[in-house]
């Protein structure tokens, strides 16, 4: 199987993302547990990887929630930038999110 | 005026009043007493299901043998079949068990059909109990958990863990000590404003009898009558007849280096042990999928799991009374 081909960091920055509909989410106390409906698996998200799906759900771009999560934990923006692109991209290898116009 | 003539008669066409029950939060509707089902005539909130009885010709006649996908299958040690579950689209499920009988379910869980093997009905009822009627709570809305409940306080208290560690016998204790029985095995859930709904199974409880040995004969009536046997003991326990909110969740967790019973609060990960408690695993639809992570996350959210580390040779009498101290200790009493 070929591997879908990945915008890099900086394309991925400038787009925006959702949740498929074959996807869907909540939050535990302690983590948020997204659940694929296609295959039934469960994925368990730390409170920081939900934050960043409900603002990627509140219509930013991968870089602008990039930069509301610096400014909330109070951390260098180029440094979220980049945890904030890898987990995206983990995200979508595992279905769990698209890229507006992907899907 | 002869008397005959001011008896009733049937109306043409009218439609004989039939016996409701309810369990699993499904009313049963069938033409006579449905065994183990508690009587009702209140519409939990409009989920029912019909149920007659066919002849195995009947069942077999709607589903070739080679018809279907299999769902779950589980066999004996040597290999003869125990369970089969399978599904075809338009007629639904099968669940059968050699000599505990067939059924066929529909695909929205709200008519059932049962061939009932010629064996003592402890054997079929446990089939039915254990399967048939939870897929259609299930199909109809319901989340179920693997859970045995009993009910203090006007509230709930599920036992969740893993097979066999004693969630049946726990709950006999705790009922044989003054608790009410709420349900045995299977729990039925749905979320409320504020919390979780827990609703009553039916009035069936399983137990290996060297367990129900060890309940000092004065509360063993509190139990209900023997009924008979299947693979264990079936009693008749009456269990509580409505809704209740869930208080709290324990999980049951043996714990080799414990040196006694402890009670404690589940601080990593409760949400992961809810999610996998889910009974009928092989119903994967997305519908059902996403309610059980509703119901979990509503759980996690609004009552608190604890953890019961069950050192070796403690037994389930030792586990109910520290249960019932904990729920004092919770109270201030």
């Amino acid at each position: 199987m070929t591997a879908l081909a990945r915008p890099d960091n900086d394309a991925l920055l400038s787009t925006r993302a959702h949740v498929p509909e074959h996807v869907v989410y909540r939050a535990f106390v302690q983590e948020t547990v997204v659940l694929n409906l296609e295959t039934g698996r469960y994925q368990g998200l730390n409170p920081t990887g939900g934050r960043i799906l409900d603002l990627l759900g509140g219509g930013h771009t991968v870089g602008s929630a990039a930069r509301a999560l610096a400014e909330e934990y109070q951390r260098p923006v180029p440094d979220v930038e980049h945890d904030v692109c890898t987990f995206c991209t983990d995200l979508l290898d595992r279905g769990l999110i698209e890229l507006d116009g992907d899907g | 005026m002869a008397t005959a003539e001011l008896q009733p008669e049937p109306f043409p066409g009218a439609v004989a009043e039939r016996w409701t029950g309810y369990a699993f939060g499904v009313v049963l509707e069938c033409d006579d007493v449905f065994p183990g089902v508690m009587p009702t005539t209140s519409a939990a909130n409009g989920r029912s299901a019909s149920w007659r009885e066919v002849s195995r010709e009947e069942i077999e006649g709607a589903w070739r043998p080679d018809a279907g996908e299999i769902l779950f299958e589980r066999r004996h040690p040597d290999g003869r079949l125990f369970l089969q579950v399978d599904t075809r689209s338009e007629l639904g499920f099968r669940i059968w068990a050699p000599y505990y009988g067939r059924h066929l379910v529909d695909p929205d869980g709200q008519a059932i059909a049962s061939a009932l093997p010629r064996v003592p009905p402890v054997r079929w009822q446990r089939l039915f109990f254990a399967q048939v009627l939870p897929l259609a709570a299930a199909l109809q809305g319901m989340s179920l958990f693997h859970a045995s409940a009993v009910a203090l306080d006007g509230r709930v208290l599920p036992f969740i863990g893993p097979s066999g560690i004693g969630k049946t016998s726990l709950t006999a204790h705790l009922v044989s000590l003054g608790a009410s029985f709420f349900t045995d095995d299977v729990l039925a859930l749905e979320p409320r404003p504020g919390g979780v709904l827990a609703h009553p199974g039916p009035a069936r409880l399983s137990i290996d009898d060297r367990e129900l040995r060890r309940i000092p004969s004065a509360q063993a009536p509190r139990l209900g009558p023997c009924l008979g046997r299947s693979d264990k003991l079936m009693l008749a326990t009456q269990p509580l007849e409505t809704p209740l909110p869930v208080a709290c969740l324990y999980y049951l967790r043996p714990d080799s280096e414990a040196t006694h019973i402890v009670i404690e609060e589940r601080r990593t990960e409760p949400g992961r042990t809810l999610l996998g408690s889910s009974f009928i695993n092989y119903l994967r639809s997305p519908g059902y999928l996403e309610r059980h992570l509703v119901i979990s996350a509503a759980l996690d959210a609004s009552v608190q799991l604890y953890d019961i580390r069950i050192p070796r040779g403690f037994r389930p009498r030792d586990i109910a009374a520290r249960v019932l101290e904990h729920r004092d200790e919770l109270s201030g009493r």
